[in-house]
Parts: structure tokens; C-alpha cells; sequence
């Protein structure tokens, strides 16, 4: 659709989030809970945190839950009872089923809406997306992303773990987002580049009253944002050299714990399991993280990736030139998650401009 | 600092150049001036990278379990009072040779929360550092090799201190609330298991949730497996815990595991007088019985 | 004939899975009570209790192991999971170990488990210990029938690791 801008000012803002609060729909914004920040539902704009960075955590968790219902099965006497968790108990459980896990909320019909993300984590949707609707379309994920608003807030200050615009988006780009906010004016400018984003604006005359359209060049304009290393040049290092023992040596200091890909917003591995009893079970899924050294473990008890080096080289390979190859963009959103929240303080950032810088250096 | 970083260094160097060792693990500078990160020397040239200050927030112990780590044979580790106890621990369940390993102490004055040097705090003071160190009763490593003693002063605690004062408002509630309060906190686990990995003494090649023949702690990342896992992870732990407190740091979404695994040290002590990682000759807790042990709630 | 017998367990098998579980009619509220017993003494000491037609609450399902030494506190959350209401761990007296310290070995064990159950918040009610050896069919059954009705006594709550 053809992108359309607006000016809102920052009481407006507050009252339109408060209308969509109030229209039955679950409003998730940054929310302080244990002198930290994370994605959580919202009473009231108030409670939502918007002058922090990040959260800690992305809101992926509301696209790819933690742990997800396949189906349910019963089993009395003779009889089997199949229960699909799409079909049978409606779309609202399983959308429900994003905070915390267990449903905690019978809203039918109600939208979730992402309020006050920045565009690295909304970036993740669409690039998730691609992974999960290029051979077997996961219709778990897909009616999960149909159903999720984003509403998302321009970066003004990056801090030294964001590479966003390294990683082909930037602090200010709309990819992924409903509605991209920015702060300007009497209080914000929104740029709406969907139709989602359309119908949440027009969800009641009061909402749309609070939106003054304005012509595309009363926008701000982005500022120039420069890249300070260029990933192709990551990614030309990874071609050629997946033998490196650069690998081997830079993750010596790696644990294995897999914060990076379980904070990750694009990291979307997951494992199938079995839970249950003779009488009843389910089919779940589960987050995994290829760090583990059992991920990649064969019942035969050999394993492809021996070392903590070929793990972590399997996520830049994954994210770098595994997804690229395919749909020719990156698997990371440059939002540095991995990296603030390493113990051991790997810094994804410092790792690909190192590669980046090494690119025609051969063999390491 | 200066001097006990050329202290460190010549240590390092030496050690290397005998080929006493040929692996060094300490801390170097990381990614930003607040944050250390471990570094590994092989050669004696690299040794100038070696430094410690408030901010050498990790267990350098942890690398002991790794097997990549481990196929340097000799090794020397830079340890601070705490790290070292689970040193003392894994030499205790014979998962290390005292003979394979070469321990720098160094003298720690306490350790600043890495969530608050984040946000720019650099003085150790009695509010900025971990709980651990309020404690503290090993400020100079119990066991080592080399010691490099610390130029700082030591920081002032000042009125009643109690470390870990959660653990007595626990006690003291209903089992009902102590169960809402545990639920909650469980609730957010992700089981990304970095409590696990970050842990210098979870060494087990397979981890028992990893194991499903049966299936002993359910897969799924909700209430029942997360506290299932949580329960197990405390168990392996008590009587073992030397106190580092690497889980809780390295917990993404901030469950405060050292209030399970102190709680445990101290029921261990109270139950067995027992302190883990204090002795390499002590047999470990769990290991070894007395005849009149507790026995009360027995029928 | 064996075989029967097989069969005959596993029937009853499935039947206490649906009762462990603990949904429905009435008869299935009465709680499910699974005893961890070592082989040597208080298996003994039940069948003992058995052979002597000496009757005791019905609510306990008794599961025999090597010893306590080999009844790794794993296998209370595992019954909890299961749904049981309560779980027995019992041996040999200390001193009576056919293994010489599995007992003391456990006795350590089941003193830290229990205080971590409590610390979760879980009624330590719900698990009890005992020594009771191969000649004391009477111990056998008056710790079941205490137990069993302190578990009646309970109340039905649920615990951290089953969904109610």
C-alpha cells in the first residue's frame, strides 16, 4: 500500500494506546520488572517504559512461544481423541499462549499489539517470516504474525552493541513495522506503511481524530546513518573460510549457554517433544539453541559439531551467508542482544567488523 | 593496579616460557572499559594482555570442565578468592589434577555488579558490589601457586549487613507464599540453561535434562518443567555451591538462583558443618556420611 | 501362569495411572501414596506385614529398589509429576545397611532434598522416611496408615511440579 504519514502529540499518543487498551486488545510495550526491562503486557500507557534502549528480551516469544501446543491427545478405552491446537481450540488460545506459556487471557477477537519496540526487533517479524513459509508454510507462526500490530519508536541514540545499520536496517528504518513513530513535533510522527497499521488508526473515529495526516515531506527525513564496517565483506570472509581456526580459537571463551540465541529477536530453532502418559499428551515445541552441544548429536553418538567454535561458527554461518544465500538478507537485526547479554562477553559486533576487516586475509 | 597487573604478567609469562603450562586463562579487556572478558595465552608474547580489576566479574573455573580447554593438559588460571573454591571443589570430585593445574591467585577486593558497571559504575563500594562479597571470607584465595596480593584497599561496610537478607524473609513466610513466590520467579525461566553452563562445577558430559529414558524433567518451558529444573539444577548444587554466583549473573531473565543455592550452603553448614571448596583433602559432603547424622526427621 | 500374572499387573498398572492422575469420580480422589522401599529390609518388613494378614491403607503403591541408596530424590519429583499425593522412602535401620552405608548415604541425601522442597514451598508433609526393617510388619503398617491419613488430612493443593 501506498505509505502515509501523520503528526500525534504525545497526549494523543497516550490516549490512542489507552482506546486500543481499552477496544479488548492486549497491548505489549518495555515494562520494568526486576530493575530490568522487558516485553510485557500493558495496563495503561503508563506503565510502559519508553526511555530505555531495549528490553532485555525480544518479543519473539509472542511470535514463537517459548513452549507451543501442536496438538493434545486422549486416549479412554478403545477411543483416541485427537485435539488440533489450530483448529479446535481457536486461534485466541494459541495466540494466548505467547506470555509466560499457558493462556492467560480468554480475549476473543482481540488484536496483540507490540507498543514501543524499536525497528531492529520489528525488523525480525518479516525476517522470520521468510523462514517459516519457504517450503512448509507453519500456519502456528504465521497466524501469530497475521495477528500481531506493531507499533515502533525510532532510535536517536544507538549504543555501542547496536549495528542495525550494519546489518542492512537502521535506528529509523520501518521494516517490519505497522506504524514507525518519531519523535518530532508536538510529540511524535508516524509513517504507517501497512494496512494493519491503517487499522489500528481507524479502529474507532476517536483514534483516527488523533492523527493529523501530513505530506511525505513534512516526514523528518532519516538522518545518514553510516555503516562502520560492510557485512558483505563478513559474509565473503565466511565463504571462504569455514575451516578457519579463527573460530576455533575467538569461542575458547564461549560457554555454550545460549543467551545469544535464546535473547535473539531472528534465532527460531526449535525442538519437537513428546509429553504424556497412556491416557492423555501433547506434541510441543520447545525453543532450542544450535550452542548446545546436543543439538546436533546423532543417536549414533557421533556429532558434527565437535567444538564450542564449530557452534558458535554455525551461528554466524547461519546468520550471515546460510540465510543470505536464500533470501538474500541477513538473519540478525544488528539489535546486540547477544552481545549485552553475554557472560562471557563475546561481542557480536566487534566479531563481524573483525571478519569483515579479514575478508581477503585467506586462511586464519 | 599497574603493579599487579606486571605482577600477573611476568607470572604469566614465566609460566609459559618454562612451559610449565601451556595455557593461560585471566582476564583481559573487554568490549567496553567496564567490562572484562577471559582471555587464553598460549604464547608468552601475548601475556601483556593479562590485567584484573573490579570489573573480572567471571569464573575463569568454568573453562576447567571444557573439553576444548582441557586438551592443553597443564594449565595455569587466574582466580579470585571465589573462583578458587571451585578449583578446591573440582580437585574434591577428581574432575581435576592439582598436578595439571597452576593457580594465580589474586587478591580481590570485591567484585562490582556487572548490570550496574553497565550503566557506568566503577567504585567498589559496599552498594555497588555483588552480595558475595559482602561475605566475603576468602578476599586472598585460599590455595595457589603464585599469589599477586592487591594494591587497593579494601572497601567499608558500614552498619548490619545481611547478605542475602531474602533468604530469612523467605523462611519466615507461609509454604503457600514461598510457593507463589518461587512460582513466579520460575515463570520467566526460558531454560536457555546458562545457569547451567555458566556453573564452573555442572560438569556432567549429559545433564539430566538431557537425558529422556526416561523423560526425569519435563522439556516443556512452562510451569511444571521450569520449576522441575530449577528444583534439580539446586539439588545438584547443594553442598557443592562454592557461592560464585555465575548462574545469577548470567541469567537473562534475572531469577535469583544464589537465594536457592546460599540457602542450601547454609543448611549444609548447619546440618553437616560442612563448607564446600575450603579443603582439596575434605571428602565432599555428599560423599560421605556419620553414623549420627541428622536423622530427626526420620521415622 | 507367569504370564497371567503379567498381565494381571499391567491391568492393574494402567488402572493406577488413571487414579495417579487423580481425575473424576469420587472413588479416584482417594490420594495416591507411592513408597520407595529397599529390598533387603522394609520390602521385607511389607511383605512381612502381608503374609501376617495385617490389613493397612490401600492408598500406597509400593515400588522396591537395591536400597535408599539407589532412590535418588528424582524419583519423588518424578512421582509428584505423576501425580501422587505422597511419597514414602524407606530402608534399613542405620547400622542394618545390606550394603553397609546406602542409608547414611540417602539419610544426607533426603536432609537437603527435604529443606530445598520446603524452601519451594512444597509441604514436606508429603514426604516421609522411615527405617523399617525385615521383622517389623507392624512398624510397616502403622507408618502407612499415619501417613495416609496425614496425607487425607492435607489440604488439595496442587504443588510446583504438576498441573492440577
Amino acid at each position: 500500500m501506498e505509505e502515509k504519514y501523520y503528526e500525534i502529540s504525545s497526549d494523543n499518543i497516550e490516549k490512542f494506546i489507552n482506546n486500543l487498551v481499552e477496544q479488548n486488545n492486549e497491548v505489549i510495550a518495555p515494562k520494568d520488572k526486576d530493575s530490568d526491562t522487558f516485553y510485557d503486557k500493558i495496563t495503561n500507557f503508563k506503565d510502559a517504559d519508553l526511555n530505555i534502549l531495549l528490553p532485555k528480551l525480544s518479543f519473539k516469544e509472542y511470535l514463537l512461544p517459548k513452549t507451543e501446543t501442536l496438538f493434545e491427545y486422549s486416549i479412554s478405552g478403545s477411543s483416541i481423541n485427537i485435539l488440533d491446537s489450530l483448529e479446535n481450540a481457536g486461534a485466541a488460545r494459541i495466540i494466548n499462549n505467547g506470555s509466560g506459556g499457558s493462556d492467560n487471557s480468554g480475549k476473543k477477537g482481540g488484536k496483540k499489539i507490540i507498543f514501543g519496540s524499536r525497528p531492529c526487533d520489528a525488523g525480525a517479524g518479516p525476517i522470520m517470516e521468510k523462514v517459516f513459509n519457504w517450503d512448509y508454510k507453519d500456519e502456528f507462526f504465521n497466524e501469530k504474525f497475521k495477528n500481531l500490530y506493531i507499533i515502533s519508536i525510532a532510535c536517536v541514540q544507538p549504543d555501542n552493541y547496536c549495528f542495525c545499520t550494519e546489518a542492512q536496517l537502521s535506528p529509523e528504518s520501518s521494516y517490519g513495522s505497522d506504524i514507525l513513530l518519531k519523535k518530532g513535533g508536538s510529540g511524535y510522527y508516524a509513517k504507517v506503511t501497512t494496512e494493519k497499521g491503517l487499522e489500528l488508526i481507524n479502529s474507532s473515529s476517536e483514534n483516527s481524530s488523533l492523527f493529523k495526516e501530513i505530506s511525505k515531506e513534512a516526514f523528518p527525513a532519516d538522518k545518514d546513518w553510516k555503516a562502520a564496517f560492510d557485512i558483505k565483506k563478513t559474509q565473503g570472509f565466511l565463504d571462504k573460510n569455514f575451516t578457519s581456526n579463527y573460530f576455533q580459537e575467538k569461542f575458547l571463551s564461549c560457554i555454550g549457554c545460549g543467551i545469544c540465541t535464546y535473547t535473539c529477536p531472528t534465532c527460531h530453532c526449535f525442538d519437537i517433544q513428546d509429553e504424556g502418559t497412556n491416557e492423555k499428551g501433547r506434541r510441543i515445541r520447545n525453543w532450542d539453541s544450535c550452542q548446545f552441544g546436543i543439538f546436533t548429536l546423532h543417536t549414533s553418538g557421533h556429532n558434527p559439531r565437535v567444538t564450542q567454535g564449530d557452534r558458535y561458527r554455525q551461528r554466524l554461518m547461519h546468520k550471515f551467508k546460510i540465510y543470505n544465500e536464500k533470501f538474500n538478507k541477513y538473519l540478525c537485526v544488528g539489535c546486540g542482544r547477544c552481545s549485552r547479554n553475554c557472560p562471557e562477553d563475546i561481542d557480536l559486533k566487534e566479531i563481524t567488523s573483525e571478519l569483515s576487516l579479514m575478508e581477503n586475509s585467506g586462511e586464519v | 593496579m599497574e603493579k599487579m597487573n606486571d605482577k600477573l604478567q611476568n607470572t604469566a609469562k614465566e609460566l609459559l616460557e618454562s612451559k610449565e603450562v601451556n595455557l593461560i586463562i585471566g582476564f583481559a579487556k573487554g568490549s567496553n572499559p567496564l567490562r572484562m572478558r577471559s582471555v587464553f595465552i598460549t604464547d608468552p608474547k601475548d601475556a601483556y594482555k593479562i590485567s584484573f580489576n573490579a570489573h573480572c566479574v567471571q569464573d575463569l573455573a568454568v573453562f576447567l570442565k571444557k573439553p576444548e580447554v582441557k586438551k592443553f593438559g597443564k594449565i595455569g588460571i587466574v582466580v579470585k578468592g571465589c573462583d578458587e573454591k571451585a578449583v578446591n571443589t573440582l580437585i574434591q570430585e577428581y574432575q581435576l589434577s592439582r598436578d595439571n593445574i597452576k593457580i594465580i591467585g589474586v587478591e580481590c577486593r570485591g567484585a562490582i555488579k556487572q548490570n550496574l558497571a553497565d550503566r557506568g559504575e566503577d567504585s567498589v563500594k559496599q552498594s555497588t558490589v555483588y552480595d558475595k562479597c559482602l561475605a566475603c571470607e576468602v578476599h586472598t584465595p585460599l590455595l595457589y601457586d603464585y599469589l599477586v596480593e592487591s594494591d587497593e584497599p579494601a572497601f567499608e561496610i558500614t552498619g548490619d549487613v545481611k547478605p542475602y537478607a531474602k533468604i530469612e524473609e523467605l523462611d519466615a513466610m507461609s509454604v503457600e507464599d514461598r510457593n507463589m513466590f518461587w512460582q513466579k520467579e520460575f515463570e520467566k525461566c526460558i531454560k536457555c540453561y546458562a545457569c547451567r553452563q555458566a556453573c564452573p562445577l555442572c560438569y556432567c558430559t549429559r545433564c539430566i535434562v538431557e537425558k529422556n529414558t526416561p523423560q526425569w524433567i519435563e522439556t516443556n518451558i512452562e510451569e511444571t518443567g521450569n520449576a522441575q529444573w530449577n528444583m534439580i539444577r539446586a539439588y545438584h548444587l547443594s553442598g557443592r555451591c562454592i557461592g560464585c554466583g555465575e548462574c545469577e549473573r548470567a541469567c537473562p531473565v534475572n531469577i535469583p538462583l544464589m537465594l536457592v543455592n546460599e540457602k542450601m550452603a547454609r543448611d549444609v553448614f548447619e546440618k553437616f558443618g560442612y563448607k564446600s571448596g575450603l579443603d582439596i583433602n575434605a571428602k565432599p559432603v555428599f560423599g560421605t556420611f556419620d553414623a549420627n547424622d541428622f536423622n530427626e526427621f526420620i521415622k | 501362569m507367569e504370564n497371567n500374572r503379567v498381565e494381571e499387573d499391567d491391568k492393574n498398572a494402567q488402572n493406577d495411572k488413571g487414579n495417579l492422575s487423580g481425575s473424576g469420580s469420587a472413588k479416584e480422589k482417594e490420594p495416591r501414596i507411592i513408597a520407595f522401599v529397599c529390598n533387603w529390609c522394609t520390602y521385607n518388613g511389607a511383605d512381612l506385614a502381608g503374609t501376617s494378614r495385617m490389613k493397612y491403607a490401600e492408598n500406597v503403591r509400593v515400588i522396591k529398589l537395591p536400597c535408599t541408596g539407589r532412590i535418588d530424590p528424582l524419583f519423588v519429583v518424578e512421582a509428584f509429576k505423576k501425580g501422587a499425593k505422597g511419597v514414602l522412602v524407606s530402608g534399613c535401620h542405620p547400622g542394618d545397611c545390606h550394603y553397609t552405608s546406602g542409608n547414611y548415604h540417602s539419610r544426607r541425601k533426603y536432609t537437603a532434598f527435604r529443606d530445598l522442597l520446603s524452601y519451594f514451598g512444597v509441604d514436606t508433609n508429603r514426604v516421609e522416611f522411615s527405617w523399617i526393617s525385615a521383622s517389623e510388619g507392624n512398624k510397616w503398617v502403622s507408618v502407612i496408615n499415619d501417613f495416609t491419613n496425614k496425607i487425607k488430612s492435607l489440604p488439595d493443593s496442587s504443588d510446583i511440579f504438576s498441573k492440577q
